[in-house]
């Protein structure tokens, strides 16, 4: 049984911003630019974090192995998911993930940090003047011709 | 295009063939390298579309398809964000007075069958000239996240899509809208469509995202669309507007609005467009600025690769998209970007922008 049982987690209080689509809930981190994707058994624990449960509570809830809980709670912890993992021993994180993976046909928390896709944002494009916003790849010229270095458009 | 990328784009074409509907119908499997495929999807802004498309065939279970699935995953939840923020910003102008006019990104995204399918990385405003000062200074207040996200545009500037559209008429044509109690309003789609069109030949076409957003606002059109409203203003910036609607139809399946004038597309638009989508956005090599301290075969490689696209030179120059070759086109672009170019260098040397100056003493050191 896990010894950071008491552990009572907490959600990031800002910046966070959540979207659920198909079973699975994103999170987009928008201190680190960073987005994730939570599977259904992640999403369980997401969801019984509030702040009041402890580990075993949220592992009742999630109906989750709480040592599973306790790695999952690490990972989110690393995503900056959480306000704090402080609580949490590094040793029996690492000890939850090798029983994760032993854990074979267990439903397995996962949490997958997702690509951002390269230059998929249809930025509007930029005169490039000197005193403006500079041209990128992301944000082109209105005339289609960026001078990367300088940011000025041609 | 070289003919050995013509079946990629062709299969880019495929994918995104009715992509935008909520069931886009059958699909054949891409005989092309599904690596290259995914990538140029993700790339042009349609792999959350193009997943959106596959997500109940086979070709889902691809391992080369994962990308798009991301894609697909980041824009849902960067989409909720930006949902969030436009509400705030616009909430923040209305306390200043000003109701924006929303154009572009947000207000074509909405239109998808799902909002993570059109990905848009900033917030465009159209506001009154005499507002711009005060909507600038809204951004200020703001922070420099939203400040970065939102571009606030004047008639004036917009002016490089639509010079024939005065700030009068585009918002006494505007339709009041609002989200979550904050107000804006929404181009007609009349104006719209011109925009978006225009847009994305300004750029040549090179993102596939901006011609599923064509044939996505052909497919809106209301009953009462009018061409008559959407084609008027300069003759040739309209045949572009109807270029590009056919190309819409003729690419991606885009069903054309009631009354539509006939237009060929012309073999040259295709091929370029084509070509874009698998080229992407062409970066350019250093500034020309200090060309003598570059040397002379630099600056004949600059040259080349300044080589104006036939679809952005068409539009520059307002050039008949059919009965002048391409190449004189792209020749007389050149030699106006020349000109323009020397009129800048000739304004750094006298020291009559001190910006500029410092920019290409940077480029030459």
């Amino acid at each position: 049984m896990a010894t950071s049982g008491g552990f009572v987690p907490r959600r990031q209080p800002h910046g966070l911003v959540t979207e659920n689509l198909d079973g699975e809930t994103l999170l987009y981190v928008e201190a680190s630019h960073r987005a994730f994707c939570l599977n259904p058994p992640a999403a369980r624990v997401w969801e019984a974090i509030d702040g009041r449960r402890d580990v075993g509570a949220i592992a009742k809830h999630a109906a989750l192995d709480a040592d599973l809980v306790l790695g999952t709670l690490g990972e989110m912890g690393e995503a900056g998911l959480l306000e704090s993992v402080a609580g949490l021993s590094a040793s029996r994180v690492d000890l939850s993930r090798r029983r994760l993976v032993r854990a074979g046909l267990v439903a397995i928390p996962f949490i997958i940090a997702i690509t951002v896709p390269r230059a998929a944002e249809a930025a509007s494009c930029t005169a490039g003047l000197p005193t403006g916003d500079r041209c990128t790849p992301a944000k082109p010229c209105c005339t289609g011709i960026c001078n990367i270095p300088t940011g000025t458009c041609g | 295009m070289t003919s050995g990328r013509e079946p990629l784009a062709l299969a880019l074409a495929g994918t995104l063939r009715h992509a935008w509907r909520s069931a886009g119908g059958p699909m054949e499997l891409p005989a092309v390298d599904l690596r290259a495929w995914a990538e140029r999807l993700v790339a042009g802004g349609v792999g959350a579309l193009a997943w959106w498309r596959i997500r109940d065939i086979a070709l889902a279970g691809a391992p080369e398809a994962s990308a798009l699935q991301e894609a697909f995953r980041f824009h849902a939840v960067s989409a909720a964000r930006n949902e969030r923020d436009l509400q705030h910003l616009v909430a923040h102008f209305n306390d200043a007075g000003i109701e924006p006019i929303l154009f572009k990104g947000w207000t074509i995204a909405r239109l998808y069958p799902h909002r993570a399918l059109r990905p848009f990385g900033d917030f465009d405003l159209l506001v009154p000239c005499e507002q711009t000062e005060r909507a600038r200074g809204v951004l200020r207040e703001l922070g420099p996240d939203l400040r970065e996200r939102a571009d606030v545009d004047t008639a004036e500037t917009l002016a490089r899509y639509l010079p024939d559209r005065s700030e009068a008429e585009l918002f006494a044509r505007a339709r009041p809208e609002s989200l979550e109690g904050a107000r804006f309003r929404v181009l007609c789609l009349e104006d719209h469509l011109r925009l978006v069109a225009l847009h994305q030949l300004h750029h040549g076409g090179w993102r596939p995202l901006w011609l599923c957003d064509v044939a996505l606002l052909l497919e809106a059109a209301p009953v009462d669309f009018s061409w008559e409203r959407c084609l008027e203003g300069d003759p040739r910036l309209s045949e572009g507007v109807l270029a590009t609607a056919a190309l819409a139809a003729e690419l991606l399946g885009a069903r054309l609005p009631p009354g539509t004038p006939h237009f060929v597309v012309p073999a040259w638009l295709r091929r370029a467009v084509l070509h874009g989508w698998i080229h992407g956005y062409e970066s350019m090599p250093p500034s020309l600025y200090g060309l003598r301290a570059l040397g002379w075969s630099r600056a004949l490689r600059a040259v080349k690769a300044r080589w104006p696209d036939p679809v952005s030179a068409t539009v520059h120059l307002r050039a008949p998209f059919r009965t002048v070759p391409r190449p004189a086109v792209q020749m007389a672009e050149c030699l106006r970007r020349a000109v323009d170019f020397a009129r800048r260098d000739l304004r750094w040397r006298l020291g009559m922008d001190s910006e500029l100056a410092r920019v290409g003493k940077g480029v030459v050191a």
